[in-house]
């Protein structure tokens, strides 16, 4: 039995997802936020 | 004993990240580099043994100021991408004391199909959109978990901080109240209606690295799978369903596993079913 549609493309939506999750993460980290994060954090 | 595993878990995603006991002694928060680190739970970083930082916290201060955090989004997107809902269904310490609040026998209910919208409706009004126009963090003012973990502990602990008590306090304690009370008849109504954090997961779990797996020729229809789910799916219907916690527990049945997004015979031969139309939508309805 062949894989349905959207099964078939769960793979290639998965990958797009990671690589726009991993990219908005190093966007964070690259934009020093995590001071502000740990500031917030420690500072309430 | 069927849950002990994922009991176990729910344990240690209550212990580890408030392992901070000092914070008790000292009535005094952790200010060490941890906090820079957004938790994937529903986990407030007000709690005086709190070791990690909210990420819908994080998202507010971000939002209040005018902001996106990045870096919440990152890691929260990092996180669905490879696992969905999983860490609601698995860690979350509310999760797991509206789990143990449901085994209190007495009179039951089901949620209505709609209430499922309302966590968007929260993750954008209270999470972004009014703390971005009022500059204040709405949602952490009312949260049922910050009052449990931060409010109930400061203003027990510490004389400056009772002296300080006002009606907004007491307007937490009746939102925690309430949803103490309706997880002894519905199946984790915070959850399924309310958690702006499982909004952000669940929109991950139709592409997450994880995926539960259904075979159709085995599947009887029975139904006990939604019995013991947690919050009162029919995986059998929508393995992928953005409502499911991928807790697992149906995975007794042999006609449910767990498996990968690049797995395409997970029963060896058989594709995992897509949902139903006609029924995937009204999985949850009852």
């Amino acid at each position: 039995m062949p894989a349905p549609g959207g099964t078939r493309m769960r793979p290639i939506a998965f990958l797009a997802t990671a690589v726009g999750a991993i990219a908005v993460l190093m966007c964070g980290i690259f934009r020093k936020e995590i001071a502000e994060v740990l500031m917030n954090g420690a500072l309430l | 004993m069927r849950y002990l595993k994922r009991r176990i878990f729910q344990g240690l995603g209550t212990v580890l990240p408030n392992a901070w006991l000092p914070g008790f002694l000292t009535s005094s928060l952790y200010q060490g580099p941890l906090k820079s680190v957004c938790t994937p739970l529903l986990n407030c970083y007000a709690c005086p043994s709190a070791l990690l930082s909210c990420p819908i916290g994080t998202l507010q201060h971000f939002a209040a100021a005018g902001n996106v955090s990045w870096y919440a989004v990152g890691t929260l997107s990092v996180v669905g991408t490879s696992v969905g809902r999983m860490t609601c269904g698995t860690l979350c310490p509310f999760g797991a004391l509206q789990d143990l609040l449901y085994k209190f026998r007495g009179w039951k209910a089901s949620l209505p199909h709609w209430t499922r919208y309302l966590r968007y409706v929260v993750l954008a009004g209270l999470v972004f959109v009014i703390p971005y126009l009022t500059r204040e963090s709405w949602f952490s003012k009312l949260c049922p978990v910050g009052t449990l973990m931060g409010g109930l502990p400061w203003v027990t602990m510490n004389a400056g901080v009772r002296s300080m008590v006002r009606s907004l306090f007491w307007v937490k304690i009746a939102i925690l109240l309430f949803f103490v009370t309706t997880s002894t008849m519905v199946k984790r109504p915070f959850c399924r209606a309310i958690c702006p954090l499982g909004a952000i997961f669940s929109l991950f779990n139709k592409s997450s690295f994880l995926q539960l797996a259904w075979d159709p020729d085995t599947c009887t229809r029975c139904g006990k799978c939604q019995m013991i789910c947690p919050v009162d799916i029919r995986p059998d219907r929508n393995p992928t369903d953005p409502d499911c916690l991928r807790c697992l527990d149906c995975t007794l049945c042999p006609s449910l596993k767990l498996t990968t997004v690049f797995h395409r015979q997970p029963f060896g031969g058989k594709a995992i079913a897509a949902p139903v139309a006609g029924n995937a939508s009204g999985a949850s309805a009852n």
